[in-house]
């Protein structure tokens, strides 16, 4: 959609740019084609918010109390309450409030000791505290079938939960991943010793993720009985914050946790379905993670810096980078930028020169 | 880490030992930055490793207590319920056992409850271990490796440094990439069928030595002396004068070439902007032994030109027949191995060596039949405009508009002059008056014509697109899928520019301040109508007043006395250098009663850092050759020669052409080779009288009755800079060495073939024309006093716009320097460097150096000398053709005065004992100087030296020789002063400078990366250190640092940079 959006920009554009620009240079579409994916997302958002519940159902077919009759009487159902409007206001403020975090420790303290601090807390709140639920991963289900069955109520929470962190993305990048996601935490505290996986298989790899995403939205857009939540069934995490869950998915976790010792994040790079939003929405970030804290060297210290393969010829790949603040230490910038105590203000623009 | 030292390629040669360790101890990250650090750094290992194995080993305790739990649960499960289920069957036999399976209950309950309530503990107890095995092993492996690795890509460019270090390995690396990648000249086995094919084209009189010993060499590519035998043997010339003409002229070599020729221009821009380096760095890399100029094997040569003439690209290197600007110590080596950049680079200049007939040349392009003329490209060629890229623009030009399919006509137009600009492009819509940038600029006005500066060749379609639309419904598709495929790609890439499909680039306007003041100063006479005319198209020639002076003075007709006082009338002197009044000269040779009278157009432009006489060669030769006409007619001679250099291949095609055109014209006889005594000779001087009856409209329609008297030829020097003197090039012409002879009796009197002759540059033939056309008040009316109109130079050097430029005489040089150069230029090979010493920017300069190796530096302080023959003569410099190179305080004086005087020295004839011995002396103390063993007598001896052969010297060559160290001794005396005390204020001299890292290095390894020594070790993230033993001074690592961080120190003192 967004690719087409482009498209049309250029096109048009182009059509009428055979009088010679002054001061043009090379047009970046990359502002356009943001302020068009914001613009998206606002209309995904609507359907899914100002959607009409039909609460009329077929109930006069169905037994009543007097129909059984024999003294019968409702059974209590013991459903659990419903969380508090003002928990649920709570967890999306940690969430922003975690977002803003995030991006201020990667872009500006440029620090990879926050990065990881940001990722423990993430861990802790929405890992251990709120027991992985409520996520934006899963909200994709949520707003998918919010989109396509009118039936379906859906919170506004996890509406602001689902676009939050894609707003983050086209501001700053994949800030979420950083360490707000505790699914993205927890490996992330795992990567001890991450090494380079092979950049052919870690393109391919790179599919995985959308073919999860839309088998995902398949099975949550199906009609009623059939609806599945896979994302969140499947989720290899989730049995570690509840101290529960299936052995075999557990098993599937501790798998990925001890392979993510040595590759980095592979729930991140090669399944997560969100992740693959992100990473297309933050192509068109407003500003990204640069190695560099001021200006480029292309010295090359930082070639074999990122265990995700977001470094190629020697810039972050927006698409790929995890904010993970790693390839910091590898700028011989960096260092002298700190002992000089300089504000560590990242130039956009011109630092891609 | 380890594994970027493993494996090294095959074809590498391996590491010397201790290299090899200091790159592992670098990669182990030992961190040898502060001595304290070791000890604490154990002690940390030592705490993170226990941090891991308690941390372990509560998770396994934690863990494993929990698997029990479940594994109880879950084995238990069965047995209790099989328990619970016998006993509850016994209660309802037996009452009794109510209160036994009470207590089973109870007990099941118990273990159960407390097994629920050691879960939850047990399972954050695990969290905790968890999380302290995960911090203790993070903190462990970075604890460890305190730096980071180095990455593969970074060894490996070190590694390569160090590997072509070794010049044994150096020349397998350069042959194993390079040769491969060249073209393989043929050199041809000694058989002497060749010359007698040679001796029959070029014919065998004495006066054919050179053009027969050149095209022996073209054929063999160096002189065999059975060849020269053979030559002796079919020809009138004599074994002692092939050997002294073989031998006098630097073009000829007498020992075989390598298959691949590598030529360093040392040109005055060329050696400020470090050619001695590049030159050092080739020969160390291609493993050519001391004393000679190809290596062993023989694969490639490496030789040093005087000057290439391309001084606005300093410095240039030419490898086989392709031209690179811009190069560098350390670019030199990936220039040999890159594969030849095709046809674009090589271009036009490239087919310059005689194989003009036949093919279409670039500029002359087809236009489709159909459909009307959108509109024009214009496009120089010079021959420096094609080592910029300016072919590779044409031909992607061409390609463009063949795929646009759009009706315009592509110009080949001759230079422009902005040098600094090109490959430069101007557009220009259908309908547009047709004039020339720099008459609009005069003019102040715009027309709507657009220029495109620096155009590289993948902007050209852009530009094609913006200006003539897309037409059509395919190419309009075929657009869109461009578009979207290009979008897809700079998708994928992070936003890296330079992979998106180029845009067009920004167009100039002439009200751009730097354009404006480039051109505003500027007047142009000889180089009238630049960046607007076809070289080679006479029509058009003729309607932008072409030969209308000619026609004049045919048509009226004008007495030959008449055109001679008009000429005294502007005022013209020479701009050969020594500003002689041409009508002067003009007048001795037409008093001299003679049958036969020649003139003689000296293109032998051979001092480094000047170029106008080829770019008025390359660009505009019909008007030299109108000038060489008028200048025959004034004098009477009836046959010209055009002696170019033969380093400049596309002037001496241009001419040519030029010449067989207007022979079809009919404007020019055809080459008769006339014997000077022969009847019919006779008869041709009787035509010169029929000249007046014929105009040109009549060459248009037929035959005319009357026969143009003038017959021109170009003849091709050797490569002898004395030939610019005049006796010397008559000597040369006359097939000997090239030397001097006392004057009188001047060439007026006695010249070619004893007879009289005249000599004028190309300049001052370029002017003619105009002269006779505008009449001479317009000429004299420009100027001063004593010099009159307008002087072109060649501005280069350390100035922000170089280029060739033509100013009215009397402007001063801080004008040209400053106003149309724009000032002193930062060389520096990143941008923001400069702009961190933006103050420096604009007063850089230091002193300019007018007149090459006869002229003088002139100080900024003396900057208000208007340019003017005798003022120029009084400041110590001389008008010379014209070479104008800016030097700012990185240039050494002294080591410039024994670059000149090296030149002159190497290039005197030996004739007389004052140049010969004398330039000698002087080029050994100033050596000596240089090397930092200077002595306190040495200055006066110097100055003793040069006025004694100044003033005994034969030629000009000699007499101006000691001009650079005299005027250098003058002005900067205190330069001299610290060489003497072993220090080199300007950081030039080798000897007395070493470099050095200072603080602001931030171990990025860049200076290590690319040093061709490993005179820097790898140290990433630490201060490097320069091996001073080790360093050739071969300034790649100053030049390549992006901090600035190293200085080169002279004494005590940190040198400008």
């Amino acid at each position: 959609m967004s690719f087409a959006a482009q498209l049309c920009v250029r096109v048009l554009r182009g059509s009428r740019s055979t009088r010679p620009v002054r001061g043009g240079g090379r047009v970046s579409f990359t502002p356009v084609a943001r302020a068009l994916l914001l613009g998206a997302l606002g209309g995904l958002a609507y359907p899914s918010v100002g959607q009409h519940i039909d609460y009329a159902r077929p109930v006069s077919a169905a037994p009543t109390v007097e129909d059984i009759g024999a003294g019968y009487t409702l059974p209590v159902v013991p459903t659990p309450p419903p969380r508090a409007t003002w928990r649920e206001a709570v967890d999306l403020g940690v969430l922003a409030v975690g977002l803003g975090l995030a991006a201020w420790i990667v872009l500006k303290t440029r620090s990879r000791a926050g990065v990881l601090l940001i990722a423990a807390g993430g861990l802790a709140y929405f890992g251990f505290y709120r027991e992985g639920c409520i996520c934006p991963i899963g909200a994709v289900q949520n707003v998918s079938v919010a989109l396509t069955d009118p039936a379906y109520s859906i919170s506004y929470f996890v509406i602001a939960f689902f676009f939050l962190p894609l707003i983050f993305a086209l501001l700053f990048g994949r800030v979420f991943c950083a360490g707000v996601c505790p699914l993205g935490a927890i490996q992330e505290l795992a990567a001890i010793r991450p090494v380079q996986v092979p950049r052919r298989i870690d393109r391919v790899l790179t599919w995985l993720p959308w073919v999860y995403l839309g088998l995902a939205i398949w099975f949550a857009t199906r009609p009623l009985p059939q609806r599945d939540f896979v994302i969140c069934r499947y989720d290899p995490f989730v049995g570690f914050f509840r101290f529960t869950g299936a052995l075999w998915l557990m098993l599937v976790g501790a798998g990925l946790l001890v392979v993510g010792v040595f590759i980095g994040r592979p729930y991140c790079r090669y399944l997560c379905p969100y992740g693959a939003i992100l990473s297309l929405l933050s192509r068109f970030s407003w500003r990204g993670v640069t190695i560099t804290p001021d200006r480029e060297l292309d010295c090359g210290l930082c070639d074999e810096a990122c265990p995700y393969g977001a470094i190629e010829e020697l810039r972050a790949r927006k698409a790929a980078c995890l904010a993970c603040a790693r390839c910091y230490r590898h700028c011989p910038r960096q260092q002298v930028c700190e002992k000089a105590g300089q504000p560590l203000a990242v130039e956009t623009g011109s630092a891609s020169k | 880490m380890s594994r970027a030292l493993q494996g090294p390629p095959a074809s590498r040669p391996e590491l010397s030992e201790d290299s090899a360790k200091a790159v592992a101890r670098r990669c182990a990250g030992s961190g040898l930055a502060d001595g304290g650090r070791p000890r604490r750094r154990t002690w940390r290992v030592s705490a993170a490793a226990a941090l891991t194995i308690v941390g372990a080993a509560g998770t396994f305790v934690a863990g494993g207590w929990l698997a029990i739990d479940a594994g109880r649960a879950l084995a238990g499960q069965a047995a209790d319920k099989v328990c619970v289920e016998g006993l509850t069957a016994r209660v309802y036999q037996e009452a009794r056992f109510a209160a036994e399976l009470q207590a089973e209950l109870d007990r099941q309950t118990v273990v159960a409850l407390a097994r629920d309530a050691r879960k939850p503990v047990l399972a954050w107890a695990l969290l905790v271990c968890a999380a302290l095995t995960v911090v203790g092993a993070k903190w462990f492996v970075s604890a460890r490796a305190l730096r980071p690795a180095v990455p593969r890509r970074v060894v490996n460019l070190h590694r390569r440094a160090l590997a072509v270090a070794n010049p044994g390995d150096a020349r397998e690396v350069a042959v194993q990439a390079g040769a491969l990648a060249l073209p393989v000249l043929h050199t041809p086995e000694v058989d002497l069928q060749a010359v007698d094919e040679i001796i029959a084209r070029v014919g065998g009189d004495s006066a054919a030595a050179i053009p027969i010993l050149q095209e022996v060499q073209r054929h063999y590519r160096y002189l065999p002396d059975a060849v020269l035998k053979r030559v002796c043997a079919l020809t009138d010339i004599t074994p002692g004068q092939i050997a002294g003409v073989a031998s006098f002229y630097s073009h000829f070599r007498r020992t075989p070439v390598g298959e691949h020729v590598v030529t360093v221009c040392h040109g005055t821009a060329c050696h400020v902007a470090g050619a001695p380096q590049i030159t050092e760095e080739l020969r160390r890399r291609l493993g050519v032994p001391a004393g000679t100029d190809t290596d062993a094997a023989g694969r490639f040569t490496v030789e040093q030109v005087p000057c290439m003439g391309c001084c606005t690209l300093a410095p240039v290197v030419r490898i086989d027949e392709v031209t690179h600007g811009h190069t560098r110590a350390d670019s030199v080596g990936l220039l040999l191995e890159q594969p030849p950049r095709g046809r674009g680079a090589k271009g036009p200049s490239g087919r310059a060596n005689g194989t003009s007939g036949g093919k279409k040349r670039p500029g002359d392009s087809v236009l489709p039949a159909d459909g009307e003329i959108a509109g024009e490209i214009r496009i120089g060629l010079g021959s420096c405009c094609v080592a910029n890229g300016s072919g590779a623009v044409h031909d992607a030009l061409e390609r463009a508009l063949a795929e646009h399919g759009a009706c315009v006509r592509v110009k080949r137009v001759g230079c422009v002059g902005m040098c600094h600009n090109t490959p430069f492009l101007e557009i220009r819509k259908h309908g547009l008056a047709d004039d020339s940038v720099t008459e609009r600029a005069g003019r102040n006005g715009e027309d709507g014509a657009v220029l495109y500066s620096r155009v590289s060749a993948e902007q050209v379609a852009a530009i094609v697109r913006r200006h003539f639309g897309v037409r059509g419904l395919l190419p309009r598709a075929r657009r869109v899928w461009q578009q979207a495929a290009s979008a897809a790609r700079s998708w994928n890439r992070n936003g890296r520019a330079a992979v998106a499909a180029p845009a067009a680039p920004q167009a100039l306007e002439l009200r751009d301040p730097p354009i404006a003041a480039f051109l505003g100063r500027q007047k142009h006479i000889a180089t009238e109508h630049c960046g607007s005319l076809d070289p080679l198209d006479l029509d058009e020639y003729i309607a932008h007043g072409g030969f209308a002076a000619w026609q004049r003075i045919t048509s009226e007709p004008m007495p030959p006395v008449a055109v001679i006082e008009e000429v005294r009338q502007s005022g013209l002197r020479g701009r050969g250098g020594a500003g002689y009044p041409t009508w002067l000269k003009w007048n001795k040779v037409t008093e001299r009663r003679a049958a036969t009278k020649y003139v003689i157009c000296n293109g032998d432009e051979g001092d480094p850092g000047a170029f106008m006489d080829r770019m008025l060669m390359e660009s505009y030769p019909y008007r030299i050759i109108e000038g060489l006409m008028i200048a025959a007619y004034a004098v009477g001679a009836t046959e010209g020669v055009f002696y170019i250099r033969a380093e400049y291949p596309l002037a001496c095609e241009r001419l040519t052409a030029a010449i067989r055109k207007c022979e079809q014209r009919g404007l020019l006889r055809p080459d008769g080779r006339l014997e000077p005594d022969s009847p019919e000779h006779d008869r041709h001087m009787d035509i010169r009288g029929g000249l007046a009856a014929r105009t040109l409209g009549d060459a248009d329609t037929g035959p005319s009755r009357a026969q143009p008297g003038l017959t021109l030829r170009v003849v091709q020097g050797a490569g002898a800079f004395v030939c610019g003197e005049e006796t010397a090039l008559i000597a040369s012409l006359q097939g000997q060495r090239g030397t001097p002879r006392l004057r009188p009796p001047y060439p007026a009197e006695k010249g070619l073939w004893g007879r009289p002759t005249l000599v004028n540059n190309v300049e001052t033939l370029a002017c003619v024309p105009w002269i006779l056309r505008n009449g001479p008040a317009a000429f004299a009316a420009l100027g001063t006093e004593r010099s009159k109109g307008t002087k072109v130079f060649a501005l280069a050097g350390k100035v922000a716009r170089g280029g060739l430029i033509e100013v009215p005489m009397g402007i001063t040089i801080r004008e040209i320097v400053e106003e149309i150069g724009g000032g002193g230029k930062r060389v520096s090979s990143f941008d923001f460097r400069v702009s961190s010493s933006e103050s420096k920017l604009a007063t850089s300069w230091k002193a300019v150096q007018i007149g090459g190796p006869s002229g003088g530096c002139v100080p900024a302080a003396l900057a208000d000398t208007p340019v003017d023959f005798e003022d120029l003569a009084q400041v110590g410099a001389i008008m010379g053709s014209g070479g104008l190179v800016v030097l700012d305080e990185t240039d050494c004086m002294v080591d410039l005065a024994r670059y000149f005087l090296e030149f002159t020295q190497g290039q005197s004839c030996g004739k007389c004992v004052p140049c010969r011995v004398g330039t000698r002396r002087m080029l050994e103390i100033l050596e000596r100087i240089c090397a930092g063993q200077g002595r306190t007598e040495d200055l006066p001896n110097l100055e003793e030296l040069a006025r004694g052969i100044q003033a005994t010297s034969l030629c000009g060559l000699g007499k101006t020789a000691p001009n650079p160290v005299l005027t250098t001794l003058r002005y900067f005396r205190d330069e001299y002063e610290a060489h003497l005390a072993g220090r080199c204020p300007a950081g030039k001299c080798k000897a007395l400078i070493e470099y050095v890292v200072n603080e602001a290095c931030t171990g990025c390894t860049i200076c290590a990366q690319y040093c061709p020594v490993g005179a820097i070790e790898l140290r990433p993230y630490e201060r490097h250190e320069v091996d001073t033993e080790k360093c050739t001074r071969c300034d790649v690592c100053r030049a390549r640092c992006p901090e600035g961080a190293i200085d080169i120190m002279s004494g005590s003192c940190v040198c400008p940079a």
